[in-house]
Parts: C-alpha cells; sequence; structure tokens
C-alpha cells in the first residue's frame, strides 16, 4: 500500500527502491517492525470531518472511519510531511520519510500535529455528528 | 417531483436522499467522552478506538440498501398496463 503511494506517474520501481532505502535506514539503528508498528499506531485517525450543507448552513461534521481508510490517511500525512522536510533540507526523500516515521513512532512529528488537529475538530464539532450523510 | 407514464414511459421517481446513517453513534459518544478526559487516546482510550474502528469496519462491510421504489413503481405500471 505504501508503494503504491509513493509512486507518481506509475513509477513503481522507483517507489520501491525508495521503501527499501527507508526499510534499511531504519533498520540500522532500531527494529524495523517495531518502528512502522507503533508509527501507525500513533498517526491513525478514528475519525474525519466533512462539510455537510443542511438547510442553507454548511457545518463540519464528524464521522468515524474504517481501517482502511485510517492507513491510508496515515501513510498520505507521513508522506506529505517528509515532502515538506526534503523542500526544507537537502537530505534524500528516503531519509526524510524514514525521519517522519520515526518521530510518529515517538509521537511527535507534523503528521502527529495534523492528526491531532484533526481530533479536535472532531471534537469541538460533535453537536453536528447528528447530521451524518 | 414523477414523472406520470404515458403509454410506453415508465413510472420513475427520484428517490428521496436517506439523511445519513445513526450507525457506531453510541460508540462515536464514547470515544468522545473519552478524548475529552484525557488528551493522550492512544493509552487511555484503547478500548473506545478499538470498538469505533470495528464498528466503522462492519459498516463499511455491510454497505448501503439500494432503494427499489423504481422498481415496484414499474413492476406496477406494467401491472395496469394488462
Amino acid at each position: 500500500k505504501f508503494t503504491n503511494l509513493l509512486m507518481i506517474d506509475g513509477k513503481k520501481i522507483k517507489a520501491s527502491k525508495i521503501l527499501f532505502n527507508i526499510i534499511k535506514e531504519i533498520q540500522s539503528n532500531f527494529t524495523l517492525l517495531r518502528v512502522i508498528s507503533k508509527a501507525l499506531e500513533n498517526l491513525v485517525p478514528n475519525l474525519e470531518v466533512r462539510k455537510v450543507r443542511v438547510a442553507g448552513s454548511t457545518y463540519i461534521v464528524p464521522a468515524v472511519l474504517s481501517k482502511k481508510k485510517q492507513e491510508t490517511l496515515a501513510l498520505k500525512w507521513i508522506i506529505e510531511s517528509a515532502k515538506k522536510r526534503q523542500k526544507n533540507s537537502k537530505l534524500e526523500f528516503s531519509v526524510c520519510l524514514a525521519d517522519e516515521m520515526l518521530e510518529a513512532s515517538r509521537k511527535s512529528g507534523q503528521a502527529r500535529q495534523k492528526r491531532d488537529e484533526l481530533h479536535r475538530l472532531a471534537q469541538m464539532n460533535r453537536a453536528y455528528s447528528r447530521y451524518r450523510w | 417531483m414523477g414523472k406520470h407514464g404515458k403509454s410506453g414511459t415508465p413510472l420513475k421517481i427520484n428517490p428521496r436522499r436517506s439523511r445519513g446513517n445513526s450507525e457506531c453513534m453510541e460508540e462515536l459518544n464514547a470515544f468522545f467522552t473519552c478524548m475529552a478526559k484525557s488528551i493522550d487516546v492512544e493509552d487511555k482510550c484503547v478500548a473506545e478506538r478499538r470498538a469505533l474502528t470495528n464498528c466503522a469496519t462492519a459498516a463499511a462491510r455491510k454497505g448501503k440498501t439500494a432503494n427499489t421504489i423504481n422498481y415496484h413503481l414499474q413492476r406496477i405500471s406494467r401491472m395496469l398496463r394488462r
């Protein structure tokens, strides 16, 4: 799944190479499965928010996510945060991705902030959950 | 609202859009309550998270039931023509 999300313009081999580099980077100092499982556990959002138009007004409505969507969102956030990190530094993309994963496993980083922001927004708008589509 | 059938034109209406599904509301409220008590949801709200995820996954697997009103309208119009 992660390879497919990394893939751009159908270049799966390039995406696979990036993934292998990430694995090498993480495995050099840490236990790979532990880091990835911790990172995903700390990043998966349980809720999402959507705009629903009811009687002329637009409400932000929280709703639950299935497991598949949760994982997809978490992985997308890791990739987005790594891209932002790469813009500011001269590191390789795979190194940025590995750093993001390590930070996520420690409950820090931009991806984690996104998740907290989403949960906070859902919490603030919990009164509108009856407008679910 | 609906098209009244002339000879040969079947009866058909645009079905009403269903106003949301109320599945998993209990689990959702339990999760919100837990989230309000503590910021760290990974450690403190494990059971609520798991229940919510399981409920959402089961609901997604079940899928939406299709509205069969147009099927019945066409069936009735065929009966009327006979």
